[in-house]
């Protein structure tokens, strides 16, 4: 097959055609690709800052409500004289969502009957608990201690010591709602901008 | 020389600012001045390359 000139440069300027539009198609996917990796980094960015923003929202409102069911089961305990089991599980009923968990999972320890002492349930349950709540590890020392005096001492005593809890329970509240003050809207805004930063400094 | 790089630079010192802003309302001072003083580098390293270049430019007018 033999070409004209007219056929050959029609020829070579279509390919140089097609190639200059791949190279353009080219350059616009690296573009997408970057701007998509930019988006992602400022996702995680954000969703770090916000995942430890709420966690210092959540500790005084955590802090609060085991208060309360720590004066429930009090209640419980030396107004009524309620076995353990059935006082934790009664607690657990009526106190809120975010610490119910706690008491539940006592109640149904003890309830097994499989041989745990009261504090060894206490301590079990508190060691999964303690992982998908926001409290800090002073915290739950408060509670671990209580939990090696439930159920082995006198009501008078039991007493004292769901006080003396409670009372650390409110100054760690003062605390962390100090600590909320300071470092919410900090870890809400250095997420977002750090990771703008990184972006802007690698684009 | 590039226009991008001033938009850059300009980008990066608002940012800075405004986490020197935050982290000094948070109390926390002396990360705020660390977090200005690591601005202050990256963007020194962004523009080391152009100095170098305005070293040179110098050496050549001047013969050295």
């Amino acid at each position: 097959m033999t070409l004209t000139p007219h056929a050959v440069q029609a020829s070579g300027l279509g390919r140089v055609k097609h190639l200059l539009l791949t190279e353009s198609n080219q350059e616009g996917k690296m573009s997408a690709l970057k701007l998509s990796g930019a988006l992602l980094i400022v996702l995680a960015g954000w969703f770090i800052g916000f995942s430890v923003a709420e966690k210092f929202r959540l500790r005084p409102v955590q802090l609060r409500s085991l208060q309360s069911g720590l004066l429930m089961l009090q209640t419980e305990i030396s107004y009524t004289a309620t076995p353990l089991p059935e006082a934790l599980s009664r607690v657990a009923e009526r106190c809120d969502l975010s610490v119910q968990e706690l008491f539940k999972g006592t109640a149904q320890k003890l309830m097994t009957r499989q041989g745990f002492t009261a504090a060894e349930a206490w301590n079990m349950t508190l060691k999964d608990w303690q992982l998908r709540v926001a409290l800090m590890p002073s915290d739950v020392n408060i509670l671990r201690n209580l939990g090696s005096v439930l159920g082995t001492s006198s009501r008078e005593e039991q007493e004292k010591h769901l006080l003396l809890a409670r009372e650390q329970l409110r100054q760690e509240e003062i605390k962390a709602e100090q600590e909320r003050n300071k470092n919410e809207t900090l870890w809400k805004y250095t997420g977002v901008l750090t990771s703008l930063l990184i972006v802007i400094i690698l684009y | 020389m590039s226009i991008d790089l001033v938009f850059k630079i300009a980008i990066v010192g608002i940012v800075v600012s405004v986490l020197h802003i935050v982290l000094k309302q948070a109390g926390k001072e002396d990360i705020a001045q660390i977090v200005t003083l690591a601005g202050v580098i990256v963007v020194l390293v962004m523009v080391i390359e152009l100095i170098s270049d305005l070293f040179v430019m110098v050496k050549t007018v001047f013969q050295l």
